[in-house]
């Protein structure tokens, strides 16, 4: 039951205005410019192994598990240098035998990013709803405050993007709710027009506010390597080898993950 | 029949315990926490894509002939400020 009126205000924002989209700027739309909203879908297919499905550090379970990442999005330009996208996002993953595991969002969000001087700044606001399992039960409600700032540098063959992400989640669950730092540093070096290698190290680090978690801080780092096959601009497969740690003042909320597996990316 | 009634009580009260146990608010929030930082490599990925022009693209308004001069100037301004 409240899972479904939490359906309501997701369906009444695709009826009403219907756009949305992830969420962090790395690069620029190029469809867009001032005068033409576009609208877009994008998402990510991945079927993944992982040697810690519950992110347990004593219960470490290998198995395999499935994610798709959709988002519908509405950009377009409202001066030369300030654009804004609106977009609707779905994410879960499915284990194959863990279904504790199984976990999904639905978000619904805005995003304003100014460009100046080559530099990206962004402030997002995200509706979002977490359920236990796939979309089974709602576990809470939060909405995030978000501002970024990210920026591309090419040299030859090689692009990098970094980008610094500073999060607070409002939520109804006290536990949820929490500061959050991101710096990531996306790499790409083109070996050709078709394939790259790619990877996409990261830091985080949480602070939560409430509940069981007041005083909790986590901080959690993340390498990964991969290699990309594009069959189009819009298409592009990447197989991946990624390691995740995380630390914490809560002994039992520390653990390690490797996961492999491909992804395909796509934007229609 | 009371041996059995006792049984039955205290498998409840185990069944119930665990699923408490199991509910920790903390496990939702790290599982959403998760899914948080694989939307943001996705977001990675998905922005080096190119969005093809497609008929979801919304036509813009149609612009007077007299004006057609000013909108061609504005809109190179704007592509060559990327």
């Amino acid at each position: 039951m409240r899972s479904s009126i939490a359906l309501l205000p997701i369906l009444g924002w695709v009826s009403a205005s219907g756009a949305w989209g992830a969420e962090l700027n790395l690069v620029d739309m190029t469809t867009s410019n001032v005068s033409v909203p576009t609208w877009s879908v994008v998402g990510t297919i991945s079927p993944t192994f992982t040697d810690n499905a519950l992110f347990s550090r004593d219960d470490r379970r290998s198995e395999l598990y499935y994610e798709p990442d959709l988002s519908v999005r509405l950009d377009g330009y409202l001066t030369n240098d300030l654009s804004y996208r609106l977009y609707a996002r779905s994410q879960y993953e499915a284990f194959a035998t863990e279904k504790d595991g199984n976990v999904a969002i639905a978000r619904l969000g805005g995003r304003l990013t100014e460009n100046w001087d080559g530099w990206r700044f962004s402030v997002i606001y995200e509706n979002r709803y977490d359920f236990d399992g796939v979309y089974r039960d709602l576990a809470f409600i939060s909405n995030d405050v978000m501002g970024s700032v990210a920026r591309d540098f090419r040299v030859n063959n090689v692009t990098l993007s970094p980008l610094a992400l500073l999060t607070y989640r409002f939520s109804d669950l006290a536990e949820a709710r929490r500061w959050r730092f991101d710096a990531v540093l996306g790499i790409e070096v083109k070996l050709d027009p078709k394939w790259s290698i790619v990877s996409t190290p990261l830091f985080e680090a949480y602070w939560f506010t409430d509940g069981l978690n007041r005083g909790r801080q986590d901080q959690l780092y993340s390498a990964d390597i991969g290699l990309r096959y594009g069959f189009t601009s819009n298409l592009s497969l990447t197989t991946t080898v990624l390691y995740e740690a995380r630390t914490s003042n809560v002994a039992v909320r520390r653990y390690r993950d490797l996961r492999i597996g491909p992804r395909l990316d796509f934007a229609f | 029949m009371m041996r059995r009634v006792l049984v039955l009580v205290f498998a409840a009260v185990g069944v119930a315990a665990a699923s408490a146990a199991a509910a920790d608010p903390r496990d939702s929030v790290d599982r959403g926490d998760r899914l948080d930082t694989n939307a943001l490599r996705d977001d990675v990925s998905t922005n080096r894509l190119r969005a093809p022009a497609h008929p979801l693209v919304i036509a813009p308004p149609t612009q007077p002939i007299a004006n057609s001069k000013g909108a061609k100037s504005r809109r190179s301004s704007a592509s060559g400020s990327r």
